[in-house]
This record gives structure tokens, C-alpha cells and sequence, in this order.
């Protein structure tokens, strides 16, 4: 047991670990007893509003903030006495941030790659995010999205174990930000280990793990999206469309009938076609949404198996919608009533 | 390289950007080139005197006392803040660098654009002291060149060291401004009041006892002044560098206290900024 404990200890040392941290500003508790754990090789979706405490988070794992109480190890190195240890493992896209006067983008790249050690061709870090023509011009002249992808190819220099990005897509437009998603699921295949805030839901949607939600300094939930969403009730909603010119035959609706009245519904209006979509198993509640148009809730993976399934029973599927709970749902749900 | 070097580099790269840091270095040197100039028109018979490096010293000293520090503390005041407020320091601190690294580098970065500026100037000024009517000795020079340096050194790094203690730019200006005022303008005329001050509490008789003495004459601006009276104007008289003054009034302990100068303010400032919130 103890040996089974210490090997686990000392095998697994998380990317990010962080213990009862608090940090404050004066009267203002900023970030209120956080207990974080992100292992290597995930990508970490840090959620929350502006101001919820996310970048006083990020800058303690820096070490440019220092926490009030409780400590946090990046790689199992502190902090706040080991910070240069950890952040050389470490990508950074920081929050506030301004380029260099004076240096092209090309100069920006060879600091972080002097800084990092790091040889090799800056030319490679500014093709990757896409601003190699750029790369001669003076940064300050930069547009706020063309700055965020070079700070992006400086975090990249020496393929650090973990990119830590504070709000990466902000500035960014849409095919910037899609850029930036790509980049980030590229290194997570290489083996990075991707922790990065945002208050867009669909950006961490799109590529997170796990999320963790921030709402008034606390950490108020951790779990995958997936888990999330069943935390909060979410079920998936299909509405279908059916050519209810094609009766349903007698025996079809009998057989369900037996198994609508198992399952314990009672039919007041019933039609043929809302007992034959009752019957299937997987449905957990369905109703008649308007003409030709029916309702039902089941879970999310079970989708397309109904959908089969009224196929196989005859039932003509004209079209269909699915409605899942989007996170901001959740995100509201989960913020309600501090607020 | 090492993570400092990176840091000067970058740090002088980026200090001339603009016009104007450009145009002030370059009228700083030329002030210096000038005083060469005009040198040899204050000697009375240049032709048969030899006009030498403590001419010029004895021309410029009223302009370096109040040109150098001005310099080094502008050059200084901004260094950390200003990209600490700016961002730029959160973009440095992203990458494995440390904070000592940050302060070390830009003192070097900046200490090497105030060393280049000075020597160029007094090198100007030496070849126009030289030539047509005078001498430059090579001692002399070197040691009018590394006092003056050490000089703005010392008030560079006090402007650093104050760059790092506050997080406002707003707060840092004042802060330059009042040592400015305090060190530069007022402190030379201060021994009348520590006089009476001390003799109010019993402390002095008619001038200063000479543990005032030190104390008082340890401000850089001083100590300037008696390094260069003791070697290359040659004084040897005077409270300081009389022949009955002690030995810790002298010219070789001021020598000491502006090296200290030079390594204090910065190092004080670094202790606080290692572990502030940016």
C-alpha cells in the first residue's frame, strides 16, 4: 500500500498541481482556495468570466504573482522558488503583454530562442502561426492579431512540455482562432501537455479535455465537457420529422403499445407513431411537438441507435434537429447564485 | 549566450527606437566634445602653457556634475518600470528568465550605452585638448575617463533601483525627480545647516568633526568632486584632502564609496523587485 503510493508519486509528477491557493489584493480575495491537478498530456480548458481570477491563477503558475497561502508546483517544481526551473519547460502566451520596440518578429523569436537555448531557424516558429511575411517588419507595427501569433510562435520555441495560454483567441478572428485551436491540438499530439483560459466556451469546447470553471476566485467545478453536461442534467434533445402518411401497421403499434404500458406511460392522445417512438428503450420521454413533429430526450450517445431504430420499425425520418445543452447553459448553471 | 546578455542585447536594441534617445545620447557626447573645444580659450597663454586634461576638468566640472547624473538617472528611471507597466517585462518573464537576469542585463545594456556616450565624448574632448596646443597624458585621461563614468554609472543604477521599487511610472518619476533635486541640487549646499544642526545638539565646534565630515561627503556628487581634486587636479588642501585630514577623507576611500555607490541602489531595489507581484 504504501510502497503502491510512493511509486505512484514519484512516477506521475503533474503538469500542474496546485494546493489551497489563495491569493490577495489587499481586501480582494482574487483566487480563494484552489485545489488543481492537471496531468501531463492533457489539454486543460481554464473557463470563467473577466475578472473571475483565471489570469491571477495564471500568473502565480508563472511566478510573477506570488499566492497569499498555498503553493503551486509546476512540474514538481515550486513556483514561487523555482519559477526559471519551471518555466523552462514551459510556452507562454501571457496576459497584457506588449512586443519589443524596435525588434522585428524575427528578433522576438530569436530572443525567446536564446532565452530557451534553443537552436535552430526562427523562419520554421513564424510559418507555423502563419506571419513568416511579417517576419522582417518591426512588431510594434504588428496589428493586436499578428502580436498574438508571434507571442504564440515564441511560446512554441523549443517544444515545451506545456504551453500555458492565457486567452489565446483574444484579438484573433475567426480563422485566427481556428488556427490557434489547430495549433494547439498539433502540440497536444506531440506530447504537450496544453493548459488555456478562455471566457468563449465553444473555443474550449472545441479542444479541452477536462474544464475548469472559475467563478469568483473559487474553482467551483472540474470534469470533462461530457461530464459536465451530465452533471447539469443535460440531456439531448431530438426533434424528428416523420411522413405520418405511412400508417404504422396494426401489429407494430400493438407491439409497442405492450411495451409503452411496461415502460409505464400513459397515453392521452396518443397516435400510432408516438407509441411505436415510446416502445424504443432508448427513448426516455417522448411527446407530439406539433403537426407531423415529435419530441424526445434520451442520452447523447443513443442518437443515431434511435434514429435506426425507427427506421427499422418502418417510421419514415424526414428530417431531424438535435438540441444539447451548450455550455453556457452549464457555465450559467454552475454560476447561478453566487452571482 | 547567457539569459542576461540576451536581455542587454535586446535592451539596447530597443532604447534606440526612437529619435529621441538617439539625439540625447549624441548631445551628451557632444557637450563633452565642446568642453575640448572651448579648453584650450580658457588657458590664458595656451601657446606656451601646456594645456592639459585637468584644464578640461576644470571646465567641465560644473557642467558633468550636473550633466551626468541628469543623464544617468534618464537613462535609468524607465528601465524596469516602464516595461513593467508596458508589458514588455511579462513577454521577457515568459521565457526562462529570472529576475535578476531582467536587472542585471538592462543595467549592463544601458551601462554600456552610458560608457560608450562618455568615453566617445571625452575622447573628442581629449584630441581637441591635445592638438594644436596642449598635452593629454594617458594616466590622467584614463583616470578622468573611468571617475566620470563611474559617476554616471552610480546614478544610472540609482535610476534603476528606483525603476524597480514601484509599479507606476507616475511614482517612479517623482521618485527620479527628488533625488535628482536632493543629490544634484541640494546636497552641496547643505554642510551650513548640518553645521548648525549639529551644534545645536553639541555635536560640532566651529566646523564639522570629521565623522560628519565623512558622512556628509559620502554623497556621490561629493565624492566625485574630491576624486577628481585628488587625482588630476592634484588638491592637497582643504578639509578633505589636506594634509592633516584623516585618511578616510581621502581621495582613495572616495574612490571606494562611489565603486559602493555604483552597486547599492540596484541591489537594494533588485531584493524588493525578486519578489514583488508585477
Amino acid at each position: 500500500m504504501f510502497i503502491a503510493v510512493y511509486i505512484e508519486r514519484s512516477l506521475v509528477t503533474p503538469a500542474i498541481r496546485t494546493r489551497e491557493v489563495t491569493k490577495r489584493f489587499g481586501s480582494l480575495t482574487a483566487v480563494d482556495r484552489v485545489n488543481l491537478t492537471v496531468e501531463e498530456g492533457e489539454v486543460f480548458g481554464f473557463l470563467g468570466h473577466n475578472g473571475a481570477g483565471k489570469s491571477t491563477m495564471i500568473n502565480m503558475l508563472l511566478g510573477f504573482n506570488r499566492p497569499t497561502t498555498g503553493s503551486i508546483e509546476v512540474f514538481g517544481h515550486d513556483t514561487q522558488t523555482n519559477s526559471v526551473k519551471a518555466r523552462k519547460r514551459m510556452g507562454v502566451l501571457p496576459e497584457g503583454y506588449s512586443v519589443f520596440s524596435g525588434l522585428t518578429g524575427r528578433q522576438h523569436v530569436n530572443f525567446a530562442m536564446e532565452a530557451k537555448d534553443v537552436d535552430g531557424e526562427s523562419l520554421d516558429y513564424l510559418d507555423r502561426v502563419g506571419i513568416t511575411e511579417a517576419a522582417d517588419r518591426d512588431a510594434d507595427g504588428y496589428s493586436k492579431g499578428m502580436a498574438q501569433r508571434l507571442v504564440l510562435a515564441m511560446a512554441l520555441v523549443g517544444d515545451p512540455d506545456l504551453l500555458i495560454l492565457d486567452e489565446p483567441t483574444s484579438g484573433l478572428d475567426p480563422a485566427g482562432a481556428k488556427a490557434i485551436r489547430e495549433i494547439i491540438l498539433a502540440e497536444n499530439e506531440r506530447g504537450a501537455t496544453v493548459f488555456f483560459s478562455s471566457h468563449i466556451l465553444e473555443q474550449i469546447e472545441a479542444v479541452a479535455d477536462r474544464v475548469g470553471i472559475m467563478h469568483q476566485g473559487q474553482l467551483t467545478a472540474v470534469d470533462t465537457i461530457d461530464g459536465l453536461r451530465e452533471m447539469a442534467g443535460g440531456e439531448t434533445k431530438l426533434l424528428i420529422t416523420i411522413d405520418e402518411s405511412t400508417e404504422p401497421t396494426p401489429e407494430m403499434v400493438q407491439a409497442a403499445d405492450g411495451v409503452a404500458t411496461q415502460k409505464g406511460d400513459l397515453k392521452e392522445e396518443t397516435t400510432s407513431h408516438l407509441a411505436i417512438i415510446n416502445s424504443i428503450e432508448l427513448v426516455e420521454k417522448a411527446w407530439v411537438e406539433e403537426e407531423g413533429q415529435y419530441g424526445l430526450t434520451c442520452a447523447k450517445d443513443d442518437k443515431m441507435d434511435i434514429l435506426v431504430a425507427l427506421h427499422d420499425l418502418g417510421v419514415d425520418v424526414l428530417d431531424f434537429t438535435t438540441e444539447e445543452p451548450s455550455l453556457e447553459d452549464l457555465f450559467v448553471e454552475y454560476t447561478r447564485g453566487s452571482a | 549566450m547567457t539569459r542576461w546578455t540576451t536581455v542587454a542585447q535586446k535592451e539596447i536594441r530597443s532604447f534606440f527606437t526612437g529619435r529621441t534617445p538617439k539625439i540625447g545620447v549624441g548631445l551628451v557626447a557632444l557637450v563633452f566634445v565642446f568642453g575640448g573645444y572651448i579648453t584650450p580659450t580658457t588657458v590664458e597663454n595656451p601657446a606656451a602653457m601646456d594645456v592639459t586634461i585637468a584644464d578640461l576638468d576644470r571646465f567641465l566640472r560644473g557642467i558633468v556634475v550636473f550633466l551626468v547624473p541628469l543623464f544617468g538617472l534618464l537613462l535609468g528611471y524607465r528601465a524596469v518600470v516602464g516595461e513593467r507597466e508596458g508589458g514588455q517585462l511579462a513577454l521577457v518573464l515568459s521565457s526562462p528568465i529570472s529576475r535578476a537576469d531582467v536587472v542585471l542585463g538592462k543595467t549592463l545594456g544601458r551601462g554600456l550605452i552610458l560608457t560608450t556616450t562618455i568615453t566617445a565624448g571625452t575622447l573628442g574632448a581629449a584630441a581637441l585638448v591635445d592638438y594644436p596646443f596642449g598635452t593629454v597624458a594617458l594616466d590622467t585621461l584614463v583616470i578622468f575617463l573611468v571617475t566620470t563614468v563611474l559617476y554616471g554609472v552610480v546614478f544610472l543604477t540609482i535610476g534603476i533601483g528606483l525603476s524597480t521599487l514601484t509599479a507606476s511610472m507616475r511614482r517612479a518619476t517623482i521618485l527620479t525627480f527628488g533625488v535628482f533635486f536632493l543629490l544634484v541640487v541640494a546636497w552641496p549646499g547643505l554642510e551650513g545647516y548640518i553645521l548648525d544642526a549639529l551644534q545645536y545638539v553639541n555635536l560640532a565646534g566651529d566646523a564639522l568633526p570629521d565623522w560628519a565630515r565623512f558622512v556628509y561627503g559620502a554623497e556621490p556628487t561629493l565624492l566625485y568632486q574630491r576624486v577628481m581634486d585628488a587625482f588630476v587636479a592634484d588638491v592637497n588642501t582643504g578639509a578633505y584632502l589636506g594634509s592633516s585630514a584623516p585618511w578616510y577623507l581621502g581621495g582613495g576611500t572616495a574612490v571606494v564609496l562611489l565603486v559602493a555607490w555604483a552597486a547599492l541602489p540596484v541591489l537594494g531595489g533588485y531584493v524588493r523587485f525578486r519578489r514583488a507581484d508585477l
